[in-house]
């Protein structure tokens, strides 16, 4: 009677422990699972990215962060109206500009050469929040890093897995003139959101 | 005996969890998804230039050993003019560097650079100190519902591609299979040129050539059949 009780008990501690185990070992998969990853079935190009998030900066352009906001705000309504805007994933939540980006601009990046149509995108293990990063520049500064090309659509992050490095954050620059350009600003955000320019409809004769 | 049906019945449920949440996925295609736009156009070449900043080899010889791999050598199994031609690769340019905005192509135009660099100075850090590529300007592809690439960058050992032979011809086409949308190992090793030994798959070597299973998944990608 007394060996059954033992063995019984002992019994319960080795479930106890494997349940116990089991539960960590998931939580530890779990987590291996919820890790950023990349994916090409939204245009918010990571799973962590719930919705659209563009964050403004003014890099000493002389223009107020509040505007470079308000100007980026109104050029994304205009962009939502996109065909494709819904389906990409970029409805999925309201669409949310914040100012300041909290990252260095990648024209900034000791390694970034105007020549390189690439930039000097940095290589991260979690995207950043926001899909765009908007930079607003002087004109002499733009023309230092992009020669000719106002606005400028650049990258900003990749994110390596599986021996490719995709881009996963765009960067559109821009100096006071072309962000006060509403075709030019749009055509940028377009852009750096991932979506295809709208081919306007042939006008009737 | 009451306590031993509880335990039993425990048992019976942390097996059955075990086997639920512990099961391994489903085994992965080895297509990345990183697809470039171009290839299901029969009108668009695959326009590519090389750039040779950052290697002892002079650009002449670098130009030949991409060039040769990609169009000239193995027709059968190279990456050029398959499904129908929609891969075209013959459309090689000058230097990357030297299209500019008033040149034709623009270096916009172009949908793939080879950076060919003894050490991978311009992608530091990305590549392991090996061959890599990245696909650059994502764009929402409306009909195929999934975002594609623009361009790929891509990125090839100076060395390596100096040694010649079956090594060269396994670094350029394992990269350009990257750029064709085909991922590398995912654990499971069929005989192809995204599976060599170095990922795992000693039995497979370092294959020179695409396999005719890569080029049906690289078909299938086409044709926009993305499951397996």
């Amino acid at each position: 009677m007394r060996l059954q009780v033992v063995a019984s008990g002992l019994f319960t501690v080795v479930l106890t422990a494997t349940l116990a185990l089991l539960v960590v070992t998931v939580a530890v998969d779990r987590g291996d699972h919820e890790r950023d990853r990349v994916t090409d079935s939204t245009a918010l190009l990571v799973t962590s990215r719930a919705g659209l998030q563009v964050c403004v900066e003014s890099l000493g352009s002389g223009i107020e962060p509040g505007t470079v906001r308000d100007r980026v705000q109104a050029g994304l309504a205009r962009v939502s109206r996109h065909p494709d805007f819904s389906a990409a994933g970029l409805g999925r939540r309201p669409v949310d500009v914040h100012e300041g980006c909290s990252a260095v601009p990648s024209i900034d990046q000791p390694s970034y050469r105007s020549s390189s149509r690439l930039g000097a995108p940095v290589a991260v293990v979690e995207a950043s929040p926001y899909r765009l990063m908007v930079f607003v520049a002087a004109p002499d500064r733009m023309a230092a890093a992009f020669d000719d090309r106002d606005p400028a659509v650049t990258a900003q992050e990749v994110m390596c897995e599986a021996g490719t490095c995709p881009v996963v954050t765009t960067a559109a620059y821009f100096s006071p003139a072309s962000l006060f350009d509403t075709d030019a600003l749009d055509r940028a955000l377009t852009e750096g959101v991932g979506l295809r320019p709208v081919v306007p409809s042939p006008q009737p004769n | 005996m009451q306590r031993h049906r509880v335990n039993l019945v425990l048992l019976v449920v942390v097996m059955g969890l075990s086997s639920v949440l512990l099961a391994p996925p489903a085994q992965a295609h080895h297509s990345s998804g990183f697809y470039l736009a171009s290839m299901r156009s029969l009108a668009q070449t695959e326009q590519y230039c090389v750039e040779d900043r950052y290697t002892s080899a002079s650009f002449d010889y670098v130009l030949h050993e991409v060039r040769n791999t990609l169009v000239v050598e193995n027709t059968a199994y190279n990456w050029d003019l398959k499904r129908g031609g929609k891969t075209d690769f013959r459309t090689v340019w000058v230097p990357c560097r030297q299209l500019n905005s008033g040149t034709v192509p623009t270096r916009n135009d172009v949908e793939i650079e080879y950076h060919v660099e003894d050490v991978i100075t311009t992608a530091p850090g990305w590549c392991g100190g090996t061959s890599c590529a990245a696909p650059a300007g994502p764009s929402w592809s409306g009909p195929y519902g999934r975002t594609e690439y623009t361009w790929y960058n891509v990125w090839l050992r100076g060395t390596l591609i100096k040694s010649g032979g079956d090594v060269r011809r396994h670094v350029v086409n394992h990269e350009t299979g990257h750029v064709l949308g085909l991922s590398d190992g995912n654990g499971s090793c069929p005989y192809s040129i995204m599976h060599p030994s170095y990922y795992g798959c000693p039995g497979n070597g370092n294959p020179a050539w695409p396999s005719a299973s890569d080029h049906d998944t690289v078909n299938r990608l086409i044709d926009g059949v993305w499951a397996p």
